[in-house]
């Protein structure tokens, strides 16, 4: 389960970055390289919500939440809630 | 440093404003009336505005479903307006009394006074009558700014999110298909937007005539961008999962991403944003909005 969201991460981030880059790592920083801009956090959300089935309750989070995949994966998929 | 300019229009902008906002001051709490119960038999938005109007998904739907929709798009808008407000007020307070505040404070003092008094109006509707507000899906990065970025920035994103939400104001204040407590809550805000507008329009100005000069191409080509950027987003948040999923549509992600691409919705949103992005032009804060993604 968590290898298709992680895979499925990866394609996003990819589609919805401006850079013409073709892979990224799971530890790759989304924001903090700026693969993805800031304001794109609500999508990086939304899709998050609809491939995990879960939503995000963003009170009290942090840019960090969102690191890189491996910290998305923990933060929000391999949880029990 | 910001440059030295001329901010008389900008006085007089305040002294009139200050006092338009005091002659009509409302008291939130005894203004409306609360029904205990709403008849959901009703439109909440007006029709035009729905979300998926004009799509292939809205033409599907009954009369009762496209009634249920625009109650709890209204909730959704509703729950914009609430963060937005919230942001704005927060910024507002941190701005009072500053010393480069250019003598806006005694305005900000009736800006910060009215915004309560909407959050107030919207909070209490989706708290009666829905499960409150839905949450806000975003989060505050830190960053650096030059000089006069910061405060050219948030009032630029505050003239963005305002004018949008005016303009569904301003039409659905007068629509009289709308259930009377919603069509007086849009009505309420659009009375007191209207005067953030104006001031919003030429603080913006003269933040930008103070410092754009300054900036070097790489920072106003950032500043640009986070603009452009932040419009985009601003749409986006009109397009809920969690509406449609709470009016009973199923695949309530694909009908977002179905919305945002379909040409009805542009032209629409391209309609709605067209007096903010020709003031952008006119200004030459955004001087390629041909380029801009809405």
């Amino acid at each position: 389960m968590s290898n298709i969201i992680r895979k499925k991460l990866h394609v996003f981030i990819l589609e919805n970055c401006e850079s013409e880059i073709s892979s990224i790592s799971d530890n790759t920083p989304i924001f903090e390289s700026g693969l993805l801009k800031s304001i794109q956090i609500m999508d990086l959300i939304l899709f998050v919500e609809e491939i995990s089935g879960k939503e995000v309750d963003v009170e009290g989070l942090k840019p960090g939440s969102f690191k890189d995949i491996d910290t998305i994966i923990k933060n929000f998929v391999e949880t029990k809630n | 440093m910001k440059a030295n300019i001329n901010t008389d229009k900008l006085d007089q902008v305040v002294k009139r404003l200050c006092r338009v906002s005091e002659d009509n001051y409302i008291n939130p709490f005894s203004h409306l009336e609360w029904p205990e119960e709403l008849d959901r038999n009703n439109w909440f938005t007006s029709p035009e505005l729905i979300s998926i109007e004009g799509t292939p998904l809205w033409d599907t739907l009954d009369e009762t479903q496209r009634k249920c929709l625009s109650f709890f798009e209204a909730v959704g808008f509703y729950s914009i307006n609430i963060h937005g407000e919230r942001m704005l007020i927060e910024g507002l307070a941190s701005r009072l009394y500053r010393k480069d505040e250019y003598g806006i404070t005694p305005y900000l003092h009736h800006f910060l006074d009215e915004e309560n008094k909407h959050m107030i109006y919207f909070g209490r509707f989706c708290s009666l009558y829905a499960n409150g507000p839905y949450p806000e899906k975003k989060i505050k990065f830190d960053q650096e700014y030059e000089d006069g970025e910061e405060d050219f920035l948030f009032f630029s994103k505050i003239m963005v999110f305002e004018e949008i939400v005016d303009l569904f104001n301003r039409k659905q204040g007068k629509d009289d298909r709308l259930h009377p407590l919603a069509k007086e809550i849009n009505w309420l805000h659009h009375f007191e937007e209207s005067r953030h507008l104006g001031f919003g329009r030429e603080f913006v100005k003269v933040l930008w005539q103070s410092y754009s000069a300054k900036w070097t191409s790489e920072s106003l080509k950032r500043i640009r961008d986070t603009i452009s950027s932040y419009i985009e987003a601003t749409w986006k948040e009109y397009y809920n999962p969690s509406v449609y999923r709470d009016a009973g549509l199923s695949d309530p992600f694909s009908i977002r991403k179905m919305a945002l691409k379909h040409p009805k919705c542009i032209k629409r949103r391209t309609e709605i944003s067209a007096p903010l992005i020709q003031f952008l032009s006119e200004t030459g804060i955004l001087p390629n909005t041909e380029e801009l993604s809405i």
